[in-house]
């Protein structure tokens, strides 16, 4: 069977855990079902006996009628066997019942918060995480591996009653014959070592099926976002030959988890074969030579309770193989739940006003090892300040401002607000007086006013139109057919990126933040449009600290503070102006920008190309 | 109304024909698997009966045919059989186990790549009204809901089809009281209305239960994806209040379900039939009308209903679910039709002469008015063309039409020749366009160079790279090459993403050129080098260049103005920048501009082609 585990790798970064650590937090989920769990194993004990009692029932009935007599007592006597008979049998349905509505009950609620928690947990990592995890994965723990371990889960209610039975019948196969119970009761221990083995092939191929399902997730998801690309370089073939290739390898792995887990039952049946036959052929060779007691009936009684006996057994065991396999998602699923975000939120510090001081004192930072984005990164901005931060692309502006939004943890310094140090701050309270355009402006499915509200839930409409006047959007909304409850699609692709960019302008304004961040926010704007915005966002930004990042300089000219960043350092600092003079690295950019948008510039390398009339004679 | 039912009975006429089709894909395998199947399950009703058999035979031997030596070695040659027997059916049933797999996983394998395929050539028309988190549900759980259909779903059905059919003729066979069995009719005619409702009432929960479950993947990936955004808003505790809803909604699917499956009534009929039938049966006994060995079988064979009858019910759900995946998967399928029907058959030749829009107008299915409203351009070989124009107003859809992402009015031609004569494939490699919102894939800095030629060798790689100004970073970087740019490229900075996807383009080596803005989030110093590079790439090469820097408009050859779906101004920039004042709007108010010259502003709105 080696062929099961072929190609089976185990990622070494991902955590693992041991059965005992799977069970122990499993239990401590299922703890608070108790009552459920406890009714519908009471029910079970029930229903056991049920089951039981009605053949004993049935029998009394039968030796009662073999010897007929017409009294009336002998027929209330048949009557009440035959009604409680019927009594029990209809009890029987509703043990049913029960276990089943304490299940409906159960199961749905556990995989509510399992959900909820695998969920949370998600909201409390940083981006660090989502940089390591793609989210087609991500997705497939909170759906499927959850899923899957629900199933398992939802099994161990019936395990009681399986044990239970088991233990009666074989109390009623040793009461008709000792010898011959103990002799059936060997397998037993075969279907032990069986499922002792099997534990590790279920969990295995499971394991590689849950992962290989994931890749098909991301593959999914990746082809999708991907699709406009895609279309427009024509390979959609080579991209269905890529898909081709993890479809295989989810075939193989799901075909090999299925295989193997379902070669499980013709093993049980024929282990339940052989026992059948050695039961025949020991008790049927003492019936024969008259040793001990047995007989031909005793015989054919306990091969017919025989067959019950094996039935439980293959459903405990069985359980168990789902248990593993349950086991590979809940490993899966741990591995979210347990993952320690870098940025943890540990501070206590509530801070409801803030005045808006920054400060990075020798900041070190690094998004992986050995590749510093910032090193002994120090500055300061007072409250109300409007910073502007310039420099070439990959110099570290957005990582600056990622850190300053707790995005990810820096290694080195400290950076404080207001003075106080940044990890001591409770997350929430202070992400609330930021509002951040981000570079790649990303919107909700769902309307415009919904995503512009989304910081602000509760703002009047009266900063609602202004958040629209000054952003632009007011003009925007004139092309959509629904004005603001126009849907922008997934990720806001119904939009062009220049209103893409304008909505979440409106968004970062309307959270009225006292820190206003803006990376590169009207970049795929019209400039007219974009100079329209500064005008009117002057007013809004008086009072408040700004950090503006803009390639496009005429954007920074009037900030404050102008700082020129190189390789994570400040390599230049000053107001336009002084800056300018100094004639350095940002006198520089700003020729190099401001001779480019002049009308009278002509550049020194115009290609020589015939300029063609561009209507062709008809 | 009437239309509404046609239509609806073609798609279920297409669906059945659909899904038959991807069942009965490998008709071999299924004849095995059914005849496998069909050998395993009598096998096990062979085992009581051979046990009898040895019992009365070898065992008991009631007429003393046998001395006890004999009476042995046929115990033995019994055994021996049973032995036979279950090593046989072992077999066979690993054997139907593995084929009945096979079936299965193949059929979703076979299904995947086809939805794959099918949603990879949908217009993104389409893909503009999904979302992503539906179709990867579908891909993996519904599909595999239909995987469950086949296995264990129909060894399961077939299971309890025989063993009820077998016990229902050892019923009428073996029973020989007529007011018994008159008796049980109302009960049969129950049951068998219990589990048709019983079947009537999943269906619908099946389907729900589907959709919800995608819900929840869709609530995930939308979360996952603005996860910065959440962060920067502090939204969190908003964003699990919003998923829980969906997870609650998913909770009511199946607890309705559960309460279904406990108010399962077959087993309920089937119970009272039992009891009912000891309670008259011993009363005709009383009054002689059925032997009590009558009873006693009937009894037994009822029982032996109940382990299928509870059986049906997982068969049915397994059933429903499978059918409501496949229905699901069927109506994405065919829910747009696929672009590759739209395309002519001809290869693009690459280019040699005019692209001329001929009134072409636009419009998206949520927009108001036209995108595009009777566009005329004509554009010839090797020129470049500028196109701006305030936020919104339909540059970036203009050049959406000419790679044909989106069906239009009127006619787009290329040397005379309507593009949709073309070849999709083929039409789109000539193009080369860097789109505005970058998307990388989440491969390697060089996968994602590669993506539209996939054999290029590391020198040219190295090359484009180079021309797009991407390589002194690229080489700064820990890994080079090798770099995980993350999801969309997110672990790269705006301008670093910008140059990949130049340079992925450069790439291509495509005869006509469409730059989106492509140099918004680099620094001017960058850009200036990247301008010089796309000024020696589009030499003797058709481009169309959407841009708001001056520097990039002055070198084209052409300029078109557009605002509010229309073409408003048209000419080489230092004309405009004299005569047109929504030209001169695109600058804002940091440039300082010539004086308008009133004189001369009577533009015409429409160009070409008169
Ligand atoms: N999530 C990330 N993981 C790893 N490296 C990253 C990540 N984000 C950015 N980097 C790297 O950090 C460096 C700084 O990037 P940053 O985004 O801060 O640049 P930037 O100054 O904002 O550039 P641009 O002007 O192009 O937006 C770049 O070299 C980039 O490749
Ligand atoms: N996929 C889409 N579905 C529906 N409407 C869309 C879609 N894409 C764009 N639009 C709408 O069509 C109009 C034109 O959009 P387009 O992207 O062509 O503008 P643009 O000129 O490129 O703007 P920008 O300068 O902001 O990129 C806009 O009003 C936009 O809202
Ligand atoms: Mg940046
Ligand atoms: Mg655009």
């Amino acid at each position: 069977m080696s062929w099961i585990f072929e190609g089976i790798d185990r990622k070494d970064e991902e955590r693992k855990y041991s059965d005992w650590e799977l069970i122990k937090r499993s239990i401590k989920r299922i703890a608070p079902y108790k009552r459920p769990m406890v009714i519908s194993s009471i029910t079970m004990v029930v229903a056991t006996f049920t089951s039981l009692l009605t053949p004993l029932i049935f029998a009394n009935i039968i030796d009662t009628l073999q010897n007929p007599q017409s009294t009336e007592i002998f027929f209330w006597i048949l009557l009440a066997g035959g009604i409680s008979y019927l009594f029990l049998s209809v009890l029987s349905w509703v043990n049913d019942y029960i276990i089943n509505i304490q299940s409906a009950k159960f199961v749905p609620d556990f995989m509510v918060n399992l959900r909820g928690d695998i969920f949370s947990a998600l909201q409390e990592q940083d981006m660090k995480f989502f940089d390591k995890h793609r989210s087609g994965r991500l997705n497939s723990r909170v759906s499927s591996d959850a899923s899957d371990y629900g199933v398992a889960v939802s099994i161990v209610m019936t395990i009681v009653g399986h044990f239970l039975v088991l233990i009666f019948i074989f109390i009623i196969l040793a009461l008709i014959n000792l010898p011959l119970a103990l002799i059936s009761a060997m397998v037993i221990p075969v279907l032990l070592v069986m499922s002792f083995l099997f534990r590790k092939i279920a969990r295995i191929t499971s394991m590689s099926f849950r992962r290989a399902h994931a890749s098909v997730n991301s593959s999914m998801a990746e082809s999708v976002n991907g699709i406009q690309v895609s279309k427009s370089f024509g390979v959609e073939t080579e991209v269905l030959n890529e898909f081709k290739e993890v479809n295989e390898r989810h075939f193989i792995a799901g075909f090999r988890r299925n295989v193997s887990m379902g070669m499980f039952f013709p093993f049980v049946d024929l282990l339940s074969a052989i026992g059948t036959m050695v039961i025949l052929g020991f008790g049927g060779q003492a019936a024969i030579s008259g040793i001990g007691i047995i007989t031909a009936g005793t015989l054919y009684v306990f091969l017919s309770y025989l067959a019950r006996f094996f039935f439980p057994i293959t459903q405990l065991v069985n359980f168990y193989a789902q248990l593993q396999a349950g086991f590979a998602g809940y490993e899966r699923i741990l591995q979210v739940i347990d993952a320690e975000p870098e940025v943890q939120d540990l501070g206590n510090i509530e801070i409801d006003q803030i005045k808006g001081q920054i400060e990075f004192r020798n900041v070190n930072f690094e998004y992986v090892s050995d590749a510093p984005v910032l090193k002994d990164f120090s500055l300061t901005v007072p409250p109300g300040e409007k910073l502007a931060i310039v420099g070439h692309t990959g110099a570290g502006k957005t990582s600056i401002i990622a850190l300053l939004a707790r995005f990810y943890e820096f290694q080195g310094g400290k950076i404080l607000i207001d003075e106080i140090p940044i990890r001591n701050i409770k997350l929430k309270s202070y992400r609330k007086h930021l509002g951040m355009v981000l570079q790649t402006p990303f919107l909700f499915n769902g309307t415009i006013e919904e995503n512009i509200a989304y910081g602000r839930k509760d703002a009047s409409d009266e900063d609602l139109q202004r958040a629209l006047k000054i952003s632009r959007v007011d003009e925007i909304l004139e092309y959509l057919k629904d004005g603001l409850q126009t849907q922008v699609g997934e990720g806001g692709c119904l939009l062009s990126t220049g209103q893409r960019q304008l909505v979440s302008f409106a968004r970062a304004l309307l959270a009225d933040p006292r820190i206003l961040i803006l990376d590169e926010a009207t970049s795929s704007v019209d400039a007219y449009t974009e100079s329209m915005i500064q005008e009117s966002l002057e007013q809004l930004m008086r009072g408040r600290t700004s950090i503006v990042i803009a390639h496009r300089l005429s954007t920074v000219k009037n900030a404050d503070r102008i700082i020129v960043l190189d390789q994570g350092k400040i390599i230049e600092e000053g107001t336009h102006e002084g800056l300018l003079r100094q004639g350095g690295e940002y006198a520089n950019l700003y020729n190099t920008y401001f001779k480019h948008q002049e009308v009278a510039w002509v550049p020194e390398e115009m290609p020589q190309q015939v300029v063609i009339e561009s209507t062709p004679p008809p | 109304m009437s239309h509404n039912v046609i239509g609806l009975q073609k798609t279920q006429k297409s669906f059945i024909r659909w899904f038959s089709g991807h069942l009965t894909a490998n008709p071999l395998v299924i004849g095995s698997v059914v005849i496998g199947t069909l050998i395993v399950i009598f096998s096990r009703l062979l085992i009581p009966i051979v046990l009898g058999k040895a019992i009365d035979m070898a065992i008991i031997d009631k007429d003393d045919l046998l001395s006890p030596t004999d009476q042995l070695s046929l115990l033995r040659d019994f055994v021996l059989f049973l032995l036979v027997l279950g090593v046989v059916r072992f077999f066979i049933a690993v054997l139907t186990t593995f084929a009945n797999d096979w079936l299965s996983w193949t059929a979703q394998k076979r299904i995947r790549e086809e939805f794959f395929n099918s949603m990879q050539n949908k217009p993104l028309k389409f893909h503009d009204s999904v979302r992503t988190g539906e179709l990867m549900a579908l891909a993996t759980n519904d599909l595999g809901q239909v995987g469950g259909l086949i296995s264990p779903g129909f060894g399961m059905i077939a299971d309890v089809f025989i063993s009820i059919i077998f016990s229902a003729l050892l019923v009428i066979g073996v029973l020989n009281s007529p007011e018994l069995l008159i008796l049980s009719i109302p009960f049969f005619i129950a049951y068998l209305w219990a589990v048709f409702s019983f079947n009537q009432k999943m269906a619908p929960i099946s389907h729900t239960f589907m959709r919800k479950w995608s819900a929840i993947a869709t609530a995930v990936q939308d979360n996952i994806t603005g996860a910065e955004v959440v962060r920067a808003f502090a939204e969190e505790s908003y964003e699990r209040q919003k998923f829980m809803k969906y997870v609650l909604d998913f909770r009511g699917a199946w607890y309705r379900q559960q309460i279904l499956q406990a108010r399962y009534f077959p087993t309920l009929i089937l119970f009272a039939a039992i009891g009912f039938s000891v309670l008259a049966g011993s009363f005709l006994i009383m009054f002689d009308r059925l032997t009590i060995g009558g009873l006693i079988s009937y009894n037994g064979l009822l029982i032996s209903l109940m382990v299928p009858t509870y059986v049906i019910s997982f068969a049915i759900q397994i059933f429903n679910a499978g059918l409501a995946g496949a229905r699901r998967i069927h109506e994405m399928e065919v829910r747009e039709e696929g672009e590759e029907n739209g395309q002519g058959d001809k290869e693009f030749p690459g280019i040699s002469g005019i692209i001329r829009f001929k009134d072409v107008s636009f419009k998206y299915p949520t927009s108001r008015k036209p995108v595009l409203d009777k566009i005329n351009l004509a554009v010839a070989p090797g020129q470049t063309i500028a196109i701006v124009g305030p936020t919104g107003s339909g540059k970036s859809s203009l050049t959406n039409l000419l790679l044909r992402l989106y069906d239009y009015e009127g006619e787009i031609t290329i040397d005379g020749i309507n593009i949709k004569e073309y070849s999709l494939e083929s039409l789109r490699k000539s193009f080369g366009r860097i789109e505005q919102d970058i998307y990388l894939f989440p491969r390697s800095i060089r996968e994602n160079i590669i993506f539209g030629a996939r054999n290029a060798s590391d020198v040219d790689v190295k090359q484009v790279a180079r021309l797009a100004q991407a390589h002194d970073f690229i080489m700064k970087l820990p890994k080079r090459y090798d770099t995980y740019v993350g999801e969309g490229g997110s672990q790269l900075s705006g301008g670093q993403r910008q140059r990949v996807a130049l340079a992925r383009t450069f790439l291509t080596n495509p005869s006509i050129l469409i730059f989106d803005d492509s140099t918004s989030s680099v620094d001017s110093r960058t850009e200036e080098k990247i301008v010089k590079a796309i000024n020696t790439v589009i030499q003797g090469r058709t481009t169309f260049v959407i841009t708001h820097r001056l520097s990039t408009i002055r070198q084209a050859d052409c300029v078109i103005v557009l605002k509010g779906g229309k073409i408003v101004a048209k000419g080489h920039h230092s004309k405009l920048i004299l005569t047109s004042p929504d030209y001169r709007r695109i600058f804002g108010k940091n440039v300082e501009l010539p004086p308008l010259e009133v004189s001369r502003t009577s533009i015409t709105p429409t160009f070409g082609g008169s």
